[in-house]
């Protein structure tokens, strides 16, 4: 059952493509004057957190916690993967771990 | 610290091979992770439904974990392209700095330079610029990357076929999508430091929640990013007047 369109895909896949590209090479390009640039320099130190705090709420944000089973297995996968990350500082294990979890809860229990 | 000899700066020229094993060596790491997050991209990716050679066309074209997994949403979402252009823009931010200390020039001829620039990864980025690697050449530069290229391509064509002998009704693939944010997220909390920046993040987020959910549909990223950058864009301005 393949029926996403391959336009919208190739389009999709040549837009990010173009778009990091283009960061990729701006140094290069514009020659060291990123690097005199304060604002850009502020924006790349405080982006991160913001970004991938906003990212992992991006693909939880269609939880439903008003009805059974209340958002639970993602919360509770959720959580167990910070700790073991937070833990074990070993990103594999812990996405595994999470996943499993994750897989286990709606697959089998609910 | 054990004392050790001043490092030499090696060309191609003394050393003809270019120690092409210490340059394969040096993506084990990268492999370990690659190719799990390589299998888990394409899995993610045929089970949501899009014609599974996206996830090795994917990789080829764009070389660039984090974005190759949200563009699978992206996809199933139909999101309109100036989102996509402006998600990836915020998303890949960081990338704009690493060409400033990428030791292109040692890197001969314009093929090897352009793909040195395509392929400038995080991880191109963390093994060229400090530990072990700081040294290599030019030649072993591209081997790092063009081997560490393959590791994730081979992880997601793998993903890919995978994904279609895994029945459909197995559900809860897109989790390593969200486990692997968390991670990331958590890597960059402990490097800012910064209550602040989770707390204003979380404030744009809510009000990114209540304009996707009952203004714009599918606009979460792009209000909830725009209004970070703009909160922090106000830090800057204040930081720097107060400097004056």
């Amino acid at each position: 059952m393949n029926h996403l369109s391959d336009l919208h895909a190739f389009a999709v896949v040549a837009v990010i493509s173009l778009v990091t590209v283009a960061l990729r090479a701006a140094p290069f390009v514009v020659l060291g004057k990123l690097a005199a640039n304060g604002y850009l320099r502020y924006l790349g130190e405080k982006m991160p957190t913001g970004v991938m705090v906003l990212l992992v709420a991006y693909t939880i944000k269609d939880l439903d916690v008003t009805a059974y089973p209340y958002g639970l297995p993602k919360l509770v996968s959720l959580s167990l993967a910070a700790v073991m990350y937070w833990k074990t500082d070993n990103a594999l294990l812990s996405i595994g771990g999470g996943v499993a979890l994750y897989m286990i809860l709606v697959n089998g229990v609910i | 610290m054990r004392a050790s000899p001043p490092p030499t700066e090696r060309t191609d020229q003394q050393d003809p091979k270019g120690g092409a094993g210490e340059a394969v060596r040096l993506t084990v790491p990268v492999a370990m992770a690659y190719i799990p997050l390589g299998v888990a991209f394409g899995v993610l990716l045929t089970a949501s439904g899009i014609n599974w050679y996206w996830a090795p066309l994917s990789t080829l074209l764009i070389y660039a974990g984090s974005i190759e997994f949200l563009a699978v949403g992206f996809m199933v979402a139909g999101l309109p392209l100036y989102q996509v252009a402006f998600t990836s823009l915020i998303v890949n931010f960081r990338h704009i700095f690493y060409g400033l200390s990428f030791p292109i020039d040692r890197l001969r001829g314009r093929v090897q330079k352009v793909y040195g620039v395509f392929a400038l990864t995080d991880e191109t980025y963390g093994i060229t610029t400090a530990g072990p690697g700081m040294h290599l050449t030019g030649r072993q530069i591209t081997i790092v990357q063009v081997v560490s290229h393959v590791w994730w391509f081979l992880g997601a064509l793998l993903g890919a076929l995978l994904g279609q002998v895994i029945p459909e009704s197995v559900k809860g693939f897109e989790f390593a999508l969200t486990a692997m944010f968390l991670t990331l997220a958590v890597n960059a909390v402990r490097t800012s430091r910064s209550a602040t920046l989770v707390l204003l993040a979380l404030g744009a987020g809510v009000i990114g929640y209540l304009v996707d959910r009952y203004v714009v549909e599918e606009s979460f990223l792009i209000v909830s990013l725009l209004l970070y950058v703009a909160v922090i864009s106000g830090m800057y301005q204040k930081e720097k007047e107060r400097a004056k």
